[in-house]
């Protein structure tokens, strides 16, 4: 458990998977208050799996998971999906779409009051998008779509977001800012933040957590625990080594060096 | 035209239905449904051609056909197992083959198969106009007064599940309302104009409009100017007048999508 922070989701011996078929297993680890925690692992490992198991989509086959009961009230979570599987066809614009944050405050048959307009107004503001507020989400880039999605999670009210493979797909650059922006996030506005990815060294140097899954294996911890040579390379099942470039931890096969 | 009684009524009676379907296709296009649409239609039908070679009321039957349906694929299973657009193909040939088969052996067989197919628009009588009007107001009045939660449900389920919304009943009744829409406009204007109301004004609004409110506008709009200039031809030239909206559609479509690469 993170020391000091309270925790919000406890996954003890969680089992999960779809009809009958088990994804992933053996799933012991702890996300709390204030955590910035990278779940990485390739592509089908089951990342998305454990991210709708802890948004409460999916039920855990066996063992259990705990929603701290004190702090679940509280606990509001942020989704960010995949932005691929939103459909352009939609003509919708970016103060649409964060709009929609706040369709399920409103209740039925009402319209946005003044608190959903403020909150509307904060997220574009906090991810920098005001300017991009009457454009449509089919003209946005890649960076300013995902920072719509990030700005209507916001809105929610959410004091954690969970980001699932926001940077796929993204340059180097576009990918370096979502990483700043969701960091200043991070610090700035006290959000929690479970961070998907399937690049360990995109996210290594920004979370203060990892949780691994690789070939049905299962690592958490602090940067300090998962990221050895010898923790990552018994997760990896080959040699890896964990070095440094300036402040950067990079990680690589020792077959490559 | 205006001074026969009957033309006025296949005018009210068919304006209430292509209004509402336009407005309805504005989410099977965005929801890439359309396959789903049509495949609704065809077993709608299939009732319809039930009933006709039964004698039970095809009206009923049509809509428990088409309930059934909705309620196949508004399953959270639907597609998982078998791919959507295979299970889609089946149904709508097997379905489109039953009506034919249905009726074919009916007193009025080949007339039975083709009004299936094209409606008669002008055989529209006015209890039939004013239940249209009455059931696709009382349609078009819950998806406004729902309206952003049936758009946030159709653009991202998964978020909006997150977020508290149960998505698998918010899917059941957008299908069912469609259901219910496909089921009685099929019976008075046939598969072919009800499934043209359902794709051709939304993907007009699409291609002319960039915001969501003037897509449902500029579709609803297309629909009603169809259908009075289609029934206008169908008239003035001798024409069958469900064909003759459905090509008034198509043009609109071949212009507005003109315009749009003129203006580029």
């Amino acid at each position: 458990m993170s020391e000091g922070r309270e925790p919000l989701v406890r996954f003890e011996g969680v089992a999960l998977g779809y009809r009958g078929e088990t994804v992933i297993e053996d799933l012991d680890f702890t996300l709390c208050a204030g955590d910035f925690l990278g779940l990485v692992g390739p592509n089908g490992a089951g990342k998305s799996t454990v991210v709708k198991a802890m948004l409460g989509l999916l039920k855990p086959m066996r063992g259990r998971i705990v929603y701290e009961r004190e702090l679940h009230e509280e606990l509001e979570f942020g989704y960010i999906p995949q932005r691929h599987t939103l459909d352009e066809i939609f003509p919708l614009t970016v103060e649409e779409i964060v709009a929609m944050a706040r369709y399920r405050s409103a209740g039925l048959l009402r319209g946005p009051d003044r608190e959903d307009r403020e909150a509307v107004e904060h997220a574009l503001e906090a991810v920098d998008i005001v300017r991009l507020r009457h454009r449509g989400y089919g003209e946005l880039s890649g960076g300013q779509r995902q920072r719509t999605l990030i700005a209507r999670a916001m809105a929610t009210g959410a004091n954690c977001l969970v980001l699932d493979e926001p940077t796929d797909g993204m340059d180097l650059s576009s990918q370096e800012a979502i990483l700043r922006l969701v960091s200043r996030l991070h610090e700035e506005e006290g959000l929690t933040v479970v961070f998907v990815s399937h690049l360990l060294n995109e996210v290594a140097n920004f979370v203060d957590r990892l949780a691994m899954i690789e070939d049905g294996r299962f690592a958490w911890g602090t940067l300090e625990e998962i990221l050895t040579d010898e923790r990552l390379s018994d997760l990896y099942g080959m040699p890896v080594e964990v070095g440094r470039i300036g402040d950067a931890v990079v990680v690589v096969p020792e077959s490559r060096l | 035209m205006l001074q026969y009684p009957f033309i006025r009524t296949a005018l009210a009676g068919t304006l209430a239905i292509g209004l509402v379907c336009a407005f309805l296709g504005v989410y099977v296009v965005t929801r890439r449904i359309v396959f789903v649409g049509a495949t609704l239609a065809q077993i709608s039908s299939a009732g319809i051609a039930l009933g006709v070679w039964t004698g039970w009321s095809p009206n009923a039957l049509s809509l428990a056909f088409t309930f059934l349906a909705v309620l196949f694929f508004a399953h959270p299973s639907f597609g998982r197992r078998w791919p959507q657009d295979t299970v889609l193909g089946v149904l709508f040939t097997v379905s489109g083959a039953a009506a034919v088969l249905l009726v074919a052996h009916t007193a009025r067989g080949n007339e039975e198969v083709l009004h299936l197919l094209q409606g008669n628009l002008l055989a529209i009588d006015s209890t039939t106009a004013w239940t249209s009007a009455i059931v696709f107001g009382a349609i078009l009045l819950v998806h406004l007064l729902l309206y952003k939660e049936f758009l946030y449900l159709s653009f991202d389920p998964r978020m909006a599940a997150t977020q508290g919304y149960r998505a698998g009943g918010w899917n059941l009744l957008f299908y069912a309302l469609l259901g219910l829409a496909i089921a009685l406009a099929i019976k008075a204007v046939g598969v072919l104009l009800m499934f043209a109301f359902l794709v051709i004004p939304a993907a007009l609004g699409l291609v002319l409009v960039r915001r969501m409110g003037g897509v449902f506008a500029v579709a609803m709009a297309a629909a009603a100017v169809a259908v009075v200039v289609g029934i206008w031809l169908s008239y003035r030239f001798d024409f069958p007048s469900g064909p003759m909206i459905v090509a008034v559609m198509g043009g609109l479509l071949a212009l507005g999508g003109t315009a749009r690469l003129a203006v580029r």
